[in-house]
């Protein structure tokens, strides 16, 4: 190694190499394994027996390959079909929004006199006419 | 280490452990348990963090090997398991703020697992080397993941940009720009005592 500003690039690879780890041995291996397959039956034992029907599917999906697409969109389209047959339609006609009865009175608008004479004055012998010629 | 065109040689134990023969799946632990180890121990500096992510990593592939279709190879894959969860596991330890540099540097540093002490031909200048093994200790905890994981896997493990690239998920450029960047931090890091010593 040469006197310099800094460690050259080769030197910190250098070193870093040596920090390669030293194997565990195998009496760590052994011991790991042993706890390694204890919580596997650990989790085997928690999972809850109705999952295993559905992890099966999974599975069993997973396997179908490209597959798997096609038959998730047949699915889907059924999905789609069946969620609109099964949904209620609106009626067709409709009830009314009913409206509100208004119980206020009305007055009856008040009307004139009329110019005209009623029937009674009309009945009357015209006062210019002799009474044999009405019939009075 | 592996390659994409050249058959997988862990074929024949993965295939068996796909069929529910869990000796085969003991036989992978062992094969690829201490570089596993040396990668996790690297990242976190922390043997019982390691052991338990080490036992995570195992257990995740284990009931994931049924899904494993071979588009890597299952070194790969399986490195990608213990980079997230080790990762994952930093992001959530940094959070928590419990590991601090502060607390971990005097273990780090004295830590003989992390110096190498095989190199005694010349005793003055290993016992440069190592104190410069300590800084180096120290320094790598100044790196970001990224980058940390970037170094560790090409400087330590031994793996090259490609293969990083598709552990890491990501380009070889941007590994090679990480490691770029990892190592000027790690001269300069390294400076101070560099001008003393040497």
């Amino acid at each position: 190694m040469k006197n310099s500003d800094k460690p050259s690039l080769e030197t910190i690879q250098e070193l870093l190499a040596q920090r390669r780890e030293e194997p565990q041995g195998a009496e760590y291996w052994q011991d790991f394994l042993r706890e390694f397959h204890h919580s596997q039956r650990q989790k085997a034992l928690k999972k809850p027996s109705w999952i295993l029907p559905f992890s099966g599917l999974a599975q069993r999906i997973s396997e179908l390959g490209s597959a798997k697409w096609a038959y998730a969109s047949g699915l889907a389209y059924a999905a789609v079909t069946a969620a609109f047959l099964l949904t209620p339609r609106e009626v067709a006609n409709p009830v009314p929004t009913p409206t509100r009865v208004n119980y206020e009175t009305v007055q009856a608008p008040v009307t004139e006199p009329s110019e005209t004479p009623d029937a009674l004055e009309l009945l009357t012998p015209a006062p210019h006419l002799p009474a044999e010629k009405t019939g009075f | 280490m592996f390659r994409q065109s050249s058959p997988d040689p862990d074929i024949d134990f993965v295939t068996r452990a796909q069929q529910g023969d869990t000796r085969a799946f003991d036989a992978l632990i062992v094969k690829y348990g201490d570089k596993l180890f040396g990668l996790i121990y690297q990242m976190t500096s922390h043997k019982e963090n390691t052991h338990d992510l080490l036992q995570e990593t195992f257990s995740r592939a284990y009931h994931s090997i049924g899904k494993f279709r071979g588009n890597s190879s299952f070194y790969t894959w399986l490195y990608q398991i213990a980079v997230n969860l080790t990762l994952n596991f930093l992001k959530k330890t940094k959070r928590r703020s419990a590991l601090s540099l502060d607390q971990l540097e005097s273990s780090i540093q004295q830590d003989p697992a992390l110096i190498d002490q095989t190199h005694e031909a010349n005793p003055a200048r290993q016992s440069h080397l190592n104190e410069l093994q300590k800084k180096l200790n120290v320094a790598m905890l100044t790196l970001s993941e990224a980058h940390r994981i970037v170094v560790t896997l090409f400087d330590i493990q031994g793996l090259s940009h490609r293969e990083i690239a598709e552990i890491v998920k990501t380009s070889e450029g941007t590994v090679r720009s990480r490691l770029h960047y990892a190592h000027l931090q790690l001269q300069s890091a390294l400076q101070d005592n560099w001008e003393e010593r040497f």
